[in-house]
This record gives C-alpha cells, structure tokens and sequence, in this order.
C-alpha cells in the first residue's frame, strides 16, 4: 500500500486570554505534535471526546488551517497549510451550514468543476451532476432544488457528491453522521463504505462514536487532549485496547443489549489551557501510576501495527 | 393501583402552521406509574419531544390543541385546565431536563441562585444555601460551594447538565421527564450521567420518562419502551424484551441501524428513506413505504392495536401473528 498523506509532527497553538491591547496572556494547544499515515484507498477513523483537538487536525489536513509546526505530505508533496490541493477533500457535520442556501443541487456539485477553469456546456454539466448525484442515492429531481428542500440526511449526499466532484483520492469527514438519526446514520455510512470499495478513496474518518468508526475504518487512532494515545488496526483496538482511555470509551458505548459497565473514568478532560504535567491522562486514570505524573509516556508497539503512549500498557502485561 | 401518575389517553394534537392545523400525535395511550420509567423513542419528527412536553403543555397556548383523548397527570387533566392550574406542577410534581442544558439555564444568574429558585417557588420551606449546596453534591458537582457562585458559561457540558438536574430534583418531583437529557455530551460524560439518573431514581423513588433515539441508553434507565413513528406509538412493552426481540418492522430495522462495538457486518441494517413530516402522512400503516415485508393491505386500512402477552403491544398484524407463533 503506498502512503498517500503524511501528517509529522503537527502542533496547533492558538492565542488565549487576549486581554484588552489585544495581546494574548496564554497559548492553547489545540494539537499537540500529531503524527499519522494514511494509505491510499484506506480509511483512518480518528476518536476522540470533544475538544481533543480531532478537528483541528482534520483542518490542517486539508489545508483550512496552518499548524504552528509540523508538516503536511499528500502524494509526496508538501501541502502544509495550503488549502485547496487537487484530490484532497473535505466533508463537513453541519450540511446545512456547509451548503450555499442560494444555490441549487446542480449548481453547489458543479462548482468543483468551474473552480478547477473547466468551461463545459451546460448539457455536460448538468449530465456530469446527474451520474454524481446518481452515485451517492439522489435522483434527477434533486438538481434543481435549493438545500432547504432536503432532509438532514439527504443535505449530507449533497455534501458528499460535492466533495466527489474533485475526483478526490482522499476525503476527511468531519463527524458527517453525527447529526443524522440513526436510520440515516446507517444510511450514510453504508454510502461511505460503497464509496472506497468502488473508486478506491482513502479517507480520514473523524468521530467521536467508536462504534461508527470501528465499523467504517481499517486502523483507528485514539485522541487526548491534543495528542494521539493509541493507533492500530480498527478491529485490535476495539476488541483489544491497550490504552486506560480507550477502554473507558468503549466501555461508555451504549449500545442495546449490552449492559454498560460501570462508569469507567471520572470526571471531564482538563482544559488544553492548562494540560496536566507527564500523561495527559493521569488525573482521570484509574491505573495511573507516581511516574505518570511527571513523565510524558513514549510509544511502544506491544503488537504489530498497535502503538499506545502510557506507562502502564507499554510495560507489558 | 390506583390511576397511573401520568396517563395519555387516545390523545391528539394538532399544531397551529402556515397552512392551518396539521395533526402531530394521534391516539397516543401510554401510562407512567409511581417510580417507573418509560422510555420514548423514535426519529426525528415522530413526536416523540411533542409528547414529553405534553405531559405539562409547555408549549404556548393557540398554537397548541387536543383535538380528542386526554392527558391526565397526578389527576390533573393538562389539557383542559388554566395556566394557574399547570403552573405548580410545572417543575413541582414533574422536573424537566432538557437536550441543552447551556439553553436551559439564565446565563446571567449564578447557578446556585438557580437552584435556589427552584426551591423557594416548590419547597419554600428548605430554600437555604446550605440545601442548594448538597443538591449540588448530591448530582455529582466536585467543590460545591464554589461552584453555585459560579455562571453557567463556566461549567462545562456534563457539569451543566449536572446543574439542571439539580434544579429539576431539588423540588423533590415525582416525575422527571429527561428530553434527550445525554445526547449533546461526550460519550464517557454521557455515562456518568446516565449512571446518576439510575441512582437518585432508586434513591428518591421518582418516575422518569425519558425521550431519546439512542437505543443504547434505554436499557440501563427503563423499564418499558414505547417506539413512535409519525406520531403514534407502533410498539410497546418492557425495555429489555423489546430491543432483544423487536415485532414491528420499524423497531427491527431501528435496532438493526445501530453499529455495534465487533461486530464486522459488511453493511449496516438500513431503512430506505426517511420519516414522513406531519400532514403528509402516508395512507394505511404510515409505515407501509419504508418497510421491506409491506403487503398490499398495508396501503389500504390503519392497522389497529394488537395487544400481546407479557405486557406487550404492536400497531402491525403481521408482527402481531409472529408474535404469536
């Protein structure tokens, strides 16, 4: 499998506390030196609880933002805080907020195309919108119609079909089910699956429902405050996690028929403005030991292809 | 026993639209007992939300009517009395949380100026800091003291959340109506929450009737489950049977639509389509054009009410005979 897109070191700081000149008095680190490969044709699902900084990264990935260090690699070439490079796309969680209210189906699908200086006519065009709108579930009557008109779920095709119309290689997909019942939920992932199967497209799949990325993603990397605690193949971490707060995530799925254990961490994440000293998970883990409080843990790969950041798991069981 | 804390009877409301009154629930016979918990739910657009609210008509009269059937609480019925009537029920016998606990909340007020005030105007006779404090406490907030002398905008979600909980069970209610009470948190918050619920529910003996469209968080809080769709109830019956052996067609392919921790099914159980909006219900069983086993009668006549064995009920005549087999 060839790498596609190569995310080193990526740190993300944003200014904090500006006071009254205007001047910051504090620096929120939003990602906090990420690293992460993707293959082509493969789908990375990336968790997290909010404010882990799992979109933020999903950003710099498509070039929407900057990092403060770090750099960007899609097909060899870096493309670090550059927006818009031709086979990276991107899909958005609110469809609504993401869809121009003004425009129609047709017009929101083509506009990939005129952006990109095609001029074809107007028959072609409509033509092109129809077979993309086709592939991912709507029909004919959906191109003359404005994103009011649809569904959530149905706004989210449209998301996608504009995002299929750069014939991308990869796409990263911001919690695009997370809106959506659960009936359409399985709607949509359904879509995404057929999506890679037939043209091949790798994606970075971001959410934070464990059970959406195990189903849709090959490796899975689990995000904290900032950083990455675990990554490895998406059905190894789930079955087997090595991280304390993979295994509290997954206990904290509902899911029915299964009785949740008991509340496995307590408390909330600590604020990125003031990160806990050593592992940023220490003051929630039930396992922690003295030197997680003052020792940053490295990675280890107990398992081939499953790397996790703690003490505790990396001295082996 | 006596009559149930709550009882919708045959009820029906229509709402006030554009294009006149269009019908959101029909015939919707559902009863909440003494300290029992009834889950609610549904899609998008069943009605399942309107109901809850229904329970003390929070929405705004003239855009609001019950066309027929009754909703009758703690013997009061809700829609046919003043406003003065509902107002000492109204946060005194049922306590509400709601999806957004930032929207619930006054954001000018310390929150323990909130739960104060939820005493003073249904328990006068314990309004004091002292009490606000251990109600704080008594819902999980860390540092009590300090925390009612802060503004909600400095809790985060789950401690919001935690801070409308207080508000809803400081007045002691013997029903809590919970709409959507876990669904904006994160998912290891989401957990602490629910676990919460469940103990002040065996520790203050309440009844709860909680709203959701996880599946998941049903069965740790309810007993019974009643599944809406386009405004009526197609099934019902012990929480715990139902999501393990679902009749209607509906309920099945609802439990089949959520993805499960290792389970590697290539695909996900999906329903085509999506819930039909109010007015423009579907003729017959007004699930009949999503489903995959309709028959042609399905088109034609509205199913009635089957009730079953064990406490169970289904609105299909299909699920109905393979229940019984």
């Amino acid at each position: 499998m060839t790498t596609l897109l190569e995310v080193d070191g990526v740190r993300v700081e944003y200014p904090a506390n500006i006071d009254g000149w205007g001047r910051a008095r504090a620096r929120l680190r939003a990602v906090d030196g990420v690293s992460l490969r993707v293959g082509a044709g493969e789908v990375v699902g990336l968790v997290g609880e909010s404010g882990c900084g799992k979109s933020t990264l999903g950003r710099v990935i498509v070039g929407l933002e900057a990092p403060t260090e770090g750099t960007v690699r899609f097909e060899g070439r870096d493309v670090t805080g550059r927006a818009g490079t031709p086979g990276l796309q991107m899909v958005f969680q609110d469809p609504l907020g993401s869809l121009d209210p003004r425009w129609t189906t047709a017009e929101i699908v083509a506009e990939p195309w005129l952006a990109r200086g095609e001029r074809p006519t107007r028959a072609a065009l409509r033509a092109r919108a129809l077979a993309l709108i086709s592939e991912v579930g709507l029909d004919a009557s959906a191109l003359d119609r404005f994103p009011h008109a649809f569904s959530g779920g149905q706004r989210q095709r449209i998301g996608i079909a504009r995002a299929l119309a750069a014939s991308p290689r990869l796409l990263v997909c911001d919690e695009v089910v997370s809106a959506l019942d659960v009936s359409v939920q399985a709607q949509v992932v359904n879509l995404l699956a057929r999506l890679r199967a037939e043209r091949g497209l790798a994606m970075v799949f971001i959410s934070h429902d464990l059970a959406v990325v195990e189903h849709v993603s090959q490796r899975i990397a689990v995000m904290y405050l900032g950083r990455i605690v675990e990554e490895g193949p998406a059905r190894e971490v789930c079955a087997r996690p090595l991280h304390p707060y993979t295994r509290a995530l997954l206990a904290a799925v509902p899911e029915p028929g299964r009785p949740r254990s008991a509340v496995p961490v307590h408390g909330e994440p600590p604020s990125p403005l003031s990160p806990p000293p050593g592992c940023p998970f220490h003051p929630r883990c039930p396992v922690a030991m003295d030197r997680c409080r003052r020792v940053p843990p490295t990675w280890t790969e107990p398992a081939p292809g499953h790397r996790v950041a703690c003490h505790v798991a990396g001295q082996g069981s | 026993m006596g009559a149930p804390l709550l009882r919708f009877e045959g009820f029906t409301l229509e709402l006030a639209t554009a294009s006149g009154w269009v019908r959101v629930l029909d015939g919707i016979d559902l009863a909440v007992g003494e300290g029992e918990a009834l889950a609610l739910v549904g899609e998008s657009g069943s009605g399942k939300t309107l109901c809850a609210q229904s329970v003390t008509r929070l929405m705004p009269s003239g855009v609001a009517r019950c066309t027929a059937g009754s909703v009758r609480l703690a013997g009061v019925d809700v829609f046919q009395s003043a406003e003065r009537m509902l107002r000492p029920l109204r946060g005194g016998v049922v306590g509400h949380v709601f999806q957004e606990p930032a929207a619930a909340l006054n954001p000018v007020l310390r929150v323990g100026d909130q739960v104060l005030e939820a005493l003073r105007l249904h328990r006068p006779a314990e309004a004091s800091r002292a009490e606000v404090v251990r109600w704080l406490a008594r819902v999980g907030i860390p540092a009590p003291e300090e925390r009612a002398r802060q503004f909600p905008h400095e809790l985060s979600g789950g401690l919001q959340q935690r801070v409308t909980l207080a508000i809803a069970l400081a007045p002691r209610p013997r029903l809590l109506v919970a709409d959507e009470p876990t669904t904006a948190l994160d998912v290891t918050v989401q957990a602490q929450v629910l676990d919460l619920l469940a103990s002040l529910r065996r520790e203050l003996g309440m009844a709860i009737l909680l709203v959701t469209h996880n599946l998941g968080v049903v069965e740790g809080l309810a007993d019974r489950v009643a599944v809406l769709y386009a405004g009526q109830v197609v099934e019902h019956g012990p929480a715990r049977d139902v999501l393990a052996r679902p009749f209607h067609p509906y309920t099945k392919a609802l439990v089949e639509s959520v993805p499960r921790l290792g389970r590697s099914a290539p695909s996900l159980g999906s329903l085509p389509g999506s819930v039909p909006t109010p007015g423009a219900w579907p003729v017959g069983c007004r699930f009949h054009p999503r489903c995959p086993q309709a028959q042609p009668t399905c088109a034609g006549e509205q199913p009635p009410w089957l009730a079953l064995a064990d406490g169970r009920g289904v609105r299909c005549p299909f699920s109905g005979e393979e229940a019984r087999e």
